[in-house]
């Protein structure tokens, strides 16, 4: 198990009371984007009670579609309706979608290796975990001492593990870093949502990945694209 | 500020890198790849040699490793059967070790097709469970276990099962090779031979491919021969792809190649070509099959086979005056290796042929390999579970099976008849390649429990109650494997890379925690090391040695050619009249006998037959070899032109092929390469699990057609007694 991520919350003493406020409001937009895409991540981790429980009673989507609506205009925003009835149901949708046919894992939609000397017959082929933006993370998770959990060891680049990263950096991390973040790791959700499109069956998740593209194209917008 | 009552549950643990965060420029994906792209080039490449698990021949290969990840794939220069090349399987079947369609946590079926993952723990305690149950209410004969065994498994399923008190293990040969190994047991004393195929004559493959089911070394050397002057000569109702590297195709009537064999031992008797010596001093009942040969002329033959009688007794005359150095190879599966009702007599008179050529143990000839000595573990440290006293269910009825391979089909036929209560499985895939997938599944579904251990949702696995997800061949060590032969060897498979899946297990383990879990751990008390080390120690080689070579061959115990050495027979020695056919109701030499069935005008008999870049089912969820697949339409039917121009139908036509037992549509390939009785179809498509979903859809399992069954002496699975007729439909 691992221990909460830890805030540290820094007060702003404001000598200007203008200036004040406009840190503060900064910080509140700062910590209810990154309060975003941690309900998201949430939302593609394999459903245990904690999570149902946070989801049944509404709780967690209407904290999401608040924060969200901070940042987009809520009449605009994807809605989710396809809403799992039951824990086991919601497992039963992940284990038929997130957890095989439509893995949430962004080695699987790009290009294995950049590396031209690497000689398997895969090197130059989607479709397999491990490639070379999970070793991209792997580098980011080192550098900045960042641990995971050991079964997402050799699955960095998972989708729930990306957007922890994201609101984490959005917190901590300069634009820029933010910026390229955004750029490098998020650019397969299309070929991801036509994947949970043509699954067919409940619409739960392809519904949570809209919101989710929704919200980093927003995002992207303000980090100047 | 930040107003959530949601409780959070993060993934993520951060250290004090918050501040370093705060200033850190950026770390793009573009910089990083460059970097790691420019410094890989100077970057340690580590090399592991292992053995591949593209196919049951386990070449060696080298495993080269960059930052973690695997590499490349070399063939390992010492392994005898790649002797430093791989083919396209194993290149392939690599990319398993990375695919996203893998077994990743144990899982427990909720319904229909339809599972939970539960934690190992909840998986062992309701396997253990429900085995000592099902033991305590029915005995031990009534669970089983059944696997296509690599090293480990060959050491450790028997064990796990003979723990139990069953001795129900059985192997897949019921659909490999279980008439070939009976033919040859009971006549030579072992189930196979090897062809010394470098230094033979003349070499005649029946039903057998080099150039479909590879090693690389033995289409090297058979090209190399070839070179030398060897006559290569096919039977086969299908023109092979071995084709180009032969004289001679004979496109044989599929199912009477006994009559081949039986006429042209005849011819070797008539022309006085045997080997009388090598008969008189090694064999027992020449005469009583001499007599009966004299049945079956070339021109007999003729009417069965289609082949000419001049063409039988040259082939047979050309053999007979190359003696000792040439030979029927032995086949696995090949035309007798579990595919008509007289094909264990068919192996047996190919057997009694190259005994009739004095080829046995003779340079160019058929050879009786010798094993290295190994080691085994101390009993009074590690005890064994005492051997059931149990009859293996299935050695009554068919006595003559090999017995360590058994006949793995009795399960589910037991299954029917409420016998059967239990089923483990491990790499291999019953429920769709062992015999009548609803046949089987009925089968399954009357069983209390089946747990399935594989890599990919097989077929079998969605019709079990517990799937163990194994580690794949990349990512384990394994027990030494044994290397029998000409010269003997070991070979070790090693892990090349960390477990992608961490919930992911390799037998060894998984056998030692359910061991425990089911109250017999005393029997699993060592470790895969101390294992090896024990099997190791008369070798006289370290464990540290054969880690670092991967293959390690023993040249001093060569078999001295020229040499016959005591058969392992009741007489010691070659038997063309057997004692144990008698007892067992069979005539003790062999007599022809015709196929079970048998097409008509308007039929065809449904043949199969491997391709050099699948096996089995167990690569068709591999994209990069099902590409070529698609790319070169290699699930098509094969179809002769005359038979194709009768019925209308074209190359690249969408037909229906419908037996008794199915029906199926696919599209033809139109090719005088195959007999016009037979119809074609490759054995390694006809995917039904939704979850491999590169290999569902393409093409049609042909054992869809075949209907359950048991060849009366070995128990095998007549997998070509299969009449289809075929029509023309829309598409």
């Amino acid at each position: 198990m691992f221990h909460k991520v830890i805030f540290p919350i820094v007060k702003i003493e404001s000598l200007v009371h203008k200036r004040g406020v406009i840190l503060d409001t900064i910080l509140d937009q700062k910590q209810s984007a990154s309060r975003i895409f941690s309900i998201l991540a949430d939302l593609y981790k394999f459903p245990e009670s904690d999570i149902w429980e946070d989801f049944s009673c509404h709780q967690l989507l209407d904290e999401l579609r608040r924060y969200a609506s901070e940042w987009y205009d809520s009449n605009s925003l994807v809605e989710i309706t396809d809403l799992p009835t039951g824990l086991k149901q919601m497992q039963q949708i992940y284990a038929e979608s997130l957890s095989g046919p439509a893995l949430p894992v962004e080695s699987i939609y790009k290009e294995w290796t950049a590396d031209r000397t690497c000689k398997l017959p895969f090197a130059r082929s989607k479709g397999y975990l491990l490639g070379d933006s999970a070793l991209h993370i792997r580098f980011i998770l080192e550098e900045f001492e960042i641990e995971i959990p050991e079964n997402y060891r050799n699955m960095p680049d998972h989708l729930a593990i990306l957007l922890e990263l994201l609101a984490f950096f959005l917190l901590y991390a300069k634009a820029e870093f933010i910026k390229q973040f955004l750029v490098d790791h998020f650019d397969w959700l299309d070929e991801f949502a036509l994947r949970l499109e043509e699954l067919g069956g409940n619409q739960f998740y392809l519904q949570v990945t809209r919101l989710l593209q929704q919200m980093l194209n927003k995002l992207t917008s303000i980090y100047g694209y | 500020m930040l107003d959530s009552k949601i409780s959070r549950r993060s993934f993520i643990k951060a250290s004090a890198a918050t501040t370093v965060l705060a200033s850190a420029g950026t770390a793009s994906f573009q910089d990083w790849s460059g970097k790691y792209v420019k410094a890989s080039e100077k970057t340690e490449i580590k090399e592991i040699a292992s053995t591949c698990n593209g196919c049951s021949s386990k070449c060696g290969i080298i495993g080269h490793i960059k930052n973690g990840r695997l590499w490349k794939l070399t063939g390992h220069p010492d392994h005898p059967y790649s002797k430093g090349k791989l083919c396209a399987r194993g290149h392939g079947y690599a990319t398993l070790v990375y695919s996203k369609e893998r077994l990743t946590e144990p899982l427990k079926r909720v319904g229909e097709g339809k599972f939970e993952p539960i934690s190992w723990d909840q998986a062992y305690k309701e396997i253990a469970d429900k085995l000592n149950k099902i033991i305590k209410e029915n005995g031990p004969g009534a669970v089983s276990l059944t696997e296509d065994p690599r090293a480990t498994g060959k050491f450790y399923s028997p064990r796990f099962i003979q723990a139990l008190g069953s001795p129900n293990y059985y192997t897949h040969h019921v659909v490999c090779s279980n008439s070939r190994d009976a033919g040859f047991l009971h006549t030579l004393g072992v189930t196979a031979t090897s062809a010394d195929i470098g230094s033979a004559k003349y070499i005649m493959f029946i039903g057998r491919s080099y150039g479909d089911a590879i090693r690389p070394s033995s289409v090297q050397s058979l090209a190399d021969t070839k070179e030398n002057g060897a006559k290569i000569v096919i039977v086969d109702p299908r023109l092979n792809n071995t084709g180009n590297l032969a004289n001679e195709w004979l496109a044989i009537r599929p199912g009477t190649d006994l009559a081949l064999v039986l006429a042209m031992s005849h011819v070797l008797i008539k022309q006085n070509l045997y080997d009388t010596e090598f008969i008189n001093n090694y064999s027992i009942g020449f005469e009583e099959y001499a007599k009966e040969l004299e049945n079956y002329t070339p021109e007999w033959a003729e009417k069965l086979t289609g082949i000419s009688a001049d063409t039988i007794t040259r082939i047979a005359t050309d053999m007979g005056k190359a003696k000792p150095k040439a030979l029927i190879e032995q086949s696995w599966r090949g035309a007798f290796g579990c595919n008509y009702e007289n094909s264990t007599e068919t192996g047996r008179a190919v057997a009694l042929f190259n005994a009739m050529l004095g080829n046995i143990q003779q340079q160019g000839g058929s050879i009786i390999g010798t094993k290295p000595h190994l080691g085994a573990l101390d009993p009074a440290k590690y005890p064994s579970p005492k051997k059931p006293e149990l009859k293996k269910a299935g050695q009554e009825e068919f006595p003559l099976a090999y017995e360590e391979q058994g006949v793995a089909t009795i399960v589910a036929k037991n299954a029917m008849e409420g016998k059967m209560k239990a089923a483990i499985f491990h790499h291999s895939n019953p429920a769709l390649g062992y015999g009548n997938p609803k046949y089987m599944k009925k089968a399954f579904s009357k069983m209390d429990l089946i747990v399935t251990i594989d890599v990919q949702m097989s077929e079998t696995a969605l019709l079990s109650d517990y799937i163990l997800p194994d580690v794949t061949y990349i990512e384990r060590d394994e027990a030494i494997e044994s290397l029998s032969g000409k010269t003997p060897g070991i070979a070790l498979r090693q892990q090349m890379v960390e477990k992608v899946h961490p919930e992911t297990k390799p037998i060894h383990q998984i056998y030692s925690e359910l061991a425990k879990a089911c109250g017999f751990s005393q029997y699993f008390n060592f470790s895969l090391d101390e294992l090896n080390e024990a099997m190791l120690a008369p070798t006289g080689i370290t464990y540290q040695q054969l880690r670092q070579k991967g293959t390690i061959m023993f040249p001093d115990m060569t078999i001295e050619l020229g040499k016959m050495p005591e058969l392992k027979t009741p007489s010691k020695k070659v038997e063309f009249s057997s004692e144990k056919f008698k007892e067992a109701g069979f005539s003790p030499i062999v007599k022809w006998g015709e196929p079970k069935v048998s097409p008509k005008e308007d039929s065809f008999r449904l043949i199969t037959g491997k391709q050099a870049i699948h096996s089995h089912t167990q690569t068709a969820n591999t994209p990069i070899l099902m590409q070529i697949t698609k790319d070169y339409d290699l699930e098509r039917i094969w179809m002769n032109p005359i038979r194709a121009k009768d019925l209308g139908i074209k190359d690249g036509d969408l037909v229906e092929v419908k037996s008794s037992e199915a029906v199926s549509k696919v599209r033809v390939k139109v090719t005088e390469r195959i007999h016009p009785e037979a119809i074609f179809v490759p054995s390694h498509y006809g995917i039904t699990s939704p979850y491999q979903k590169t290999g569902v859809g393409v093409g049609f399992g042909y054992m869809e057609h075949v209907p359950f069954d048991f060849e009366a002496r070995s128990g095998a699975g007549n997998m070509q007694e299969v009449i289809v007729k075929v029509r023309k439909v829309k598409g």
